[in-house]
């Protein structure tokens, strides 16, 4: 690690305008940035502690879950406003990481997680993938994007048709997908953003970008209480059952009249360069008979716009098959408690 | 802890290490592959003063910036009991308690830990009287290198303190997830850890008759 000025932030207000996210980093759990900077992937020459200036409450105002930014996943997820009452809420924190990581991630940072392809974490790895794309002549297309590339952690969405790191996170694909609002504070002042507009998937970057800006901080998380959000779940893919990065996830919720479908959400992890919030596959189910048929369209929409490098071609099939699964448990069994979720994601029942 | 001999197992590897160093055959480093910046000397601007209650007891350090909390606890208070695993959170061989919670002591600068308390594999038995958790480990054979487990008995005390080891199987297995063991002594550690619990009766797995049952597996 390259020697850094460690700081306790003394007030939101003057950690903000020391911050620059470049060279003033700010630090609150560290799962990430720690890791990061002792493989020299981040060399912040100073580094400002925050998570004692931040709020780490839970409370409803006006309908809203608020949230502090320095809240730690674990906190949120065993919170009485969300465990038992908010179901993909709690399982997109619970199906994520591990307990003791959970303990210490706040969800500011968890929402700004890096890619973990290797091309971003390995400093002798090339990052400007994208330019092989520039570079092709006489290959196909299927050759060139993705030949001797790792593709397995790299976006099938949201790519620009670009080798692009893939956002590894789980609660920010529930945060977009249901209507999240993040309060950014400066100097300045605090402005409101959607989630869904904080995220830039890349265009000339390897991974994506947020509109953070210098000298801002995220203060506060603000999820709409909608009747999708209580009939809801979060279903992870992976490669092993618990602690593993999700090949495939949906957040989705569905607010039912019957059979009729009223109001959905959408979200994909896993898949993207961004926290995906798919408003095809929304479009697809509102208005509609909550049909088998009805989820096989919303995720055929969901993944129109898929374009998976070479080797990631799986992925398509795996994602629409998640997406139709999780909208049948929803439809069928209704939100699941823990119990059941375990006993899923174990294989029993 | 001390052998027979009174020899402590540590002070001879160590014994070994500088018998080694002493014969050459310890390997130089190689320039060509030191980042340059790595070498770079920590300056006084990179100085942090913290207090800890480690173990029960308040202790103050100066620490350079860079300190995470397990090269602190076995760097500077040769406390050897927390394990070094991957350094990168991906194993739970580090994990202690911040504030009665279980964290990952590779990813944690010490730094931010001002004031906190900690504990630590050491801190958790009464004197000689190992802690229950402990004990079932010894009893279940609950490990066969012994390098992930003192991770593993942190996270299992947390695991049956926060009510998650005394519901069905998977929940603990869950919630022990984050703990890996090469040696894949799982059936056992999460029988230790069930059985501390209260939610399994208190047996040693090998003595079993009936074949072991799905749920334990």
């Amino acid at each position: 690690m390259i020697p850094f000025r460690y700081e306790e932030a003394q007030s939101l207000a003057t950690a903000c305008s020391k911050i620059d996210h470049g060279d003033t980093m700010a630090i609150a759990g560290g799962t990430t940035m720690v890791d990061l900077m002792k493989m020299n992937v981040l060399t912040p020459k100073s580094v400002i502690h925050v998570r004692k200036v931040l709020s780490s409450t839970v409370e409803l105002r006006d309908n809203l879950l608020i949230v502090g930014a320095a809240c730690t996943m674990a906190s949120l997820a065993d919170h009485p406003l969300v465990n038992g009452k908010l179901p993909v809420v709690r399982q997109s924190l619970i199906l994520a990481a591990s307990p003791q990581i959970r303990n210490m991630a706040t969800l500011g940072g968890n929402l700004m997680q890096r890619t973990r392809s290797t091309y971003f974490r390995h400093t002798d790895m090339p990052v400007e993938l994208e330019s092989t794309q520039k570079t092709k002549t006489t290959k196909t297309d299927a050759t060139v994007f993705g030949d001797g590339v790792e593709t397995s952690l790299l976006a099938m969405l949201g790519n620009n048709g670009k080798l692009v790191g893939m956002y590894p996170g789980d609660f920010a694909v529930t945060f977009v997908a249901f209507g999240g609002q993040l309060v950014l504070a400066s100097p300045d002042g605090e402005r409101m953003v959607a989630a869904r507009d904080f995220y830039q998937a890349p265009k000339d970057s390897f991974q994506y970008t947020t509109t953070l800006k210098p000298n801002e901080l995220i203060k506060e998380l603000q999820l709409p209480l909608t009747e999708t959000l209580k009939n809801s779940m979060y279903l992870k893919i992976r490669d092993r059952s618990s602690y593993a990065f999700a090949l495939a996830s949906c957040s989705v919720g569905l607010h039912m009249n019957g059979n009729r479908i009223l109001a959905a959400n959408v979200g994909l992890g896993g898949l993207a360069s961004i926290p995906w919030h798919s408003a095809e596959a929304e479009k697809a189910l509102v208005g509609e008979i909550a049909s088998d048929e009805t989820f096989a369209r919303a995720a055929d929409a969901a993944l129109a716009q898929a374009n998976p490098p070479s080797g990631l071609e799986f992925k398509v099939p795996l994602a629409k098959n998640t997406i139709v699964r999780a909208l049948q448990i929803v439809r069928d069994r209704g939100p699941l408690n823990d119990e059941q979720l375990w006993a899923m994601q174990h294989g029993r029942g | 802890m001390t052998d027979s001999d009174g020899v402590r197992r540590r002070d001879f590897l160590k014994g070994v290490g500088a018998a080694a160093a002493a014969s050459g055959m310890v390997v130089a480093k190689d320039k060509d592959h030191a980042t340059p910046a790595m070498d770079e000397k920590p300056t006084s601007r990179s100085k942090v003063m913290i207090t800890l209650k480690l173990n029960g007891k308040k202790k103050a350090f100066e620490i350079d910036s860079r300190t995470t909390l397990v090269d602190l606890l076995r760097e500077s208070e040769h406390m050897t009991g927390t394990k070094k695993g991957c350094d990168h959170g991906a194993c739970g061989a580090c994990t202690v308690h911040v504030n009665g919670k279980s964290i990952l002591s590779c990813l944690t600068l010490a730094a931010t830990l001002d004031g906190e308390q900690i504990v630590t594999i050491e801190g958790i038995s009464d004197g000689e009287t190992l802690h229950p958790l402990q004990d079932a480990f010894l009893r279940c054979d609950a490990y066969q290198c012994g390098y992930c487990t003192p991770g593993q008995i942190m996270s299992g005390i947390a695991c049956i303190g926060e009510g998650h080891a005394s519901k069905s199987s998977e929940e603990a297995r869950e919630w022990m997830s984050g703990n890996l063991c090469r040696c894949s002594a799982y059936p056992n550690i999460l029988a230790a850890v069930r059985q501390t619990a209260g939610a399994e009766p208190i047996s040693d797995p090998a003595m079993r008759t009936s074949p072991v049952s799905k749920d334990s597996l």
